[in-house]
């Protein structure tokens, strides 16, 4: 049996049709060129199969053969798969389009469930290999960029952090709130321990419990570097996504896009949980009564059917959130006396808008 | 022996649909190897191309193997970290404007080099008909003359941008063997200066639509500068791509990429691949069945990866 080839000598592009011959117990291929004859030892050629055309080099020569004969092809085959793992390269190759689109929702749902169920937890969890230097030195860099360009009220930012600090907070970092101008309905805290509270949410505010429920909530925020924590998550999830799809270029610039979005910074459903329910705790500990935290967050919810207050687009309050709050402050059928002190400084502070 | 000119069409007859069969088992080999599958993978891929371009009904080929770029991969992924190692120092000495200087300088650095490295590993891993591919450049003169190009962009603003791009086409490509063959480019930047410049204007005032006729003009300046010489005899290459055909070409592109959320990628190879192919014609007189080998083997493939990171695309 006899098939036609293609040969090129390695020394010109000239094209010579050659016959190759049967090959001695699949050992060798041998042809004859030129007066000669050449028989090439299978195990000294390279083969390279694109689509339906197989070339094979010989490693010591520059020539070629190039076989388009479907059934030399395939009886080359066995040889031309040294390995199990080339032949399974190519059976998956040549598999058809349903096997193909049955891969990528494969690849697909591999690539979202390690984004979305693995990634987040790994990055949260390792947040403590980031020193708490960092959580100062990226909150500072923050807020003096951002205070800068705000108007600070200075009557109700004194009124507001000597709130504060009736407060016990079990931490012995130092909190400091500031209140700024604007109608904005928002308020966040950076992992330095500053507080930002907007005019426009005090102004929303009916009782002094509300308020410690807004400074429980932001400090537990802090204390569980929840904004580390969401900036490490986001940074793995672009990490992982962007060397998924070869995007290098980009990594750093979300790096600094995250560090300039401190206060949009949305935290995941499990964060602003914990968040709710240490500042519950840290209001009972401060004997004021729990339900100001409820009650903060339907005032903000009602307000949410005319337009979305900013606070509520970094704190996404659901109803399940107002319930859980609601559900732990009736389970301590606990009587909470006035604080008077917290009460005054509120009343003083409503006054001076 | 007196040669007619003839024309020759260079012919791509690859299809998305095979294409697309190598490109997933590639995502899933790079997938669950975490991404070490690389260099094979771009090898199986660059090899189906290649393949699928024939001239004369002859297929070009590639010959790298992925564990050549294996190691240049690795290579690569040193020179970054070391870079990035610096860069993270200089930061956390808390000498931010240090660490950005000496990234930009490392990168520019490596620019020339990587280049260098990416043509002379991927031409000699590429024949047609036995007939190897070369590159000639001398690296310490391409990254010399580099530096001086940069220079000048930096204290032009700019400016000079025009004549460094073509500055780099001429030299890269004119260093371009196909055996016997040497390859030509001539391009000058005042000219693609005034070619963007108005490209630019007039994409402005026609709300994006020029900008069709600009990608024309440029792909042409591409091609209808390169030729192939041996000694006397020459073969030209020519644009016969229209503004119309790229719009048709890039919208069309861009509704797969939109509507298949990137997974047309494939088809999108394919058409253009075939495009580009299309639009090129081929004119001359040397005999292209007496090609001789000229070129030497060479395997580093440190330049190719290098290219890859910095998203290098080869400037053919």
């Amino acid at each position: 049996m006899y098939y036609s080839a293609k040969y090129f000598d390695g020394k010109s592009s000239r094209s010579h049709e050659v016959e190759l011959g049967n090959f001695p117990a699949e050992k060798s291929l041998s042809f004859r060129f030129d007066g000669r004859s050449y028989s090439w030892r299978l195990d000294q050629c390279e083969f390279e199969l694109v689509h339906k055309t197989l070339t094979i080099s010989e490693v010591n020569l520059d020539a070629q053969l190039i076989v388009t004969h479907p059934e030399l092809i395939k009886s080359l085959n066995t040889v031309r798969h040294k390995s199990p793992v080339s032949n399974l390269y190519d059976s998956l190759v040549e598999a058809g389009r349903a096997v193909h689109i049955g891969l990528l929702i494969f690849i697909l749902g591999i690539i979202l469930s390690i984004n979305f169920l693995v990634l987040p937890a790994i990055a949260e969890r390792s947040v403590f290999l980031i020193p708490e230097s960092y959580d100062k030195v990226i909150g500072d860099a923050f807020f003096d960029q951002f205070i800068e360009e705000e108007a600070i009220n200075y009557e109700q930012t004194e009124l507001a952090q000597s709130f504060l600090d009736e407060l016990e907070i079990e931490e012995r970092r130092y909190f400091n709130v500031s209140v700024i101008e604007s109608d904005q309905v928002n308020a966040f805290a950076l992992p330095n321990g500053e507080m930002v509270i907007y005019t426009g949410i005090i102004a929303k505010m009916e009782s002094y419990e509300e308020l410690a429920a807004l400074l429980a909530h932001e400090t537990a925020h802090i204390t569980n570097r929840h904004s580390i924590k969401m900036l490490c998550r986001n940074l793995a999830s672009y990490l992982f996504i962007s060397t998924v799809f070869s995007d290098v270029n980009s990594i750093m610039s979300v790096i600094a896009d995250n560090a300039n979005q401190l206060q949009s910074l949305s935290f995941s459903r499990e964060l602003e949980h914990e968040a709710d329910e240490d500042g519950i705790q840290m209001m009972i500990n401060n004997q004021i009564d729990p339900k100001g935290m409820a009650k903060m967050f339907s005032r903000l919810n009602s307000e949410a059917e005319a337009y979305i207050p900013q606070f509520l687009s970094s704190h996404p309050v659901t109803d399940e959130r107002i319930a859980f709050a609601k559900r732990r402050a009736e389970e301590l059928e606990q009587e909470f006396s006035e604080q008077i002190r917290l009460k005054e400084l509120f009343d003083q502070l409503k006054r001076t808008e | 022996m007196e040669l007619v000119n003839y024309k020759e069409q260079l012919e791509f007859k690859g299809k998305g649909g095979e294409y697309f069969g190598i490109v997933v088992v590639n995502w899933l080999l790079t997938l669950v190897t975490l991404g070490f599958y690389y260099p094979w993978a771009k090898a199986k891929q660059l090899k189906y191309l290649y393949g699928e371009t024939s001239l004369r009904n002859d297929p070009f080929a590639f010959h790298g193997t992925g564990k050549e770029m294996f190691v240049g991969f690795i290579k690569a992924i040193v020179v970054f970290g070391l870079l990035y190692g610096l860069f993270f120092l200089f930061i956390y000495l808390g000498m931010p404007s240090i660490a950005i200087l000496v990234l930009y300088a490392g990168l520019i650095a490596i620019l020339p080099i990587a280049i260098h490295g990416s043509y002379r590993y991927r031409m000699s891993r590429t024949s047609w008909r036995g007939i190897r591919f070369g590159y000639r450049g001398n690296r310490v003169e391409f990254t010399k003359k580099f530096f001086k190009w940069v220079f000048f962009t930096i204290i032009t603003f700019g400016f000079y941008g025009a004549w460094f791009a073509i500055n780099v086409r001429n030299y890269v490509l004119s260093n371009i063997r196909f055996g016997n063959l040497k390859v030509q480019y001539k391009g000058n930047g005042g000219d693609f200066f005034v070619m963007n410049l108005i490209g630019y204007l007039l994409s402005i005032v026609t709300f994006g639509i020029y900008s069709f006729w600009w990608q024309k003009n440029l792909f042409a300046y591409y091609v209808d500068n390169l030729s192939v010489e041996d000694g006397e005899r020459k073969i030209k290459l020519k644009s016969l791509a229209t503004g119309g055909d790229f719009f048709a070409l890039l919208i069309v592109n861009m509704l797969i990429i939109v509507f298949t959320f990137g997974l047309g990628y494939a088809w999108v190879v394919c058409r253009t691949m075939h495009f580009i192919f299309n639009k090129i014609e081929l004119t001359g007189d040397i005999d292209l069945n007496r090609i001789s080998q000229t070129e030497d083997k060479f395997t580093d493939a440190t330049g190719e990866d290098i290219g890859d990171f910095l998203d290098l695309d080869l400037i053919i």
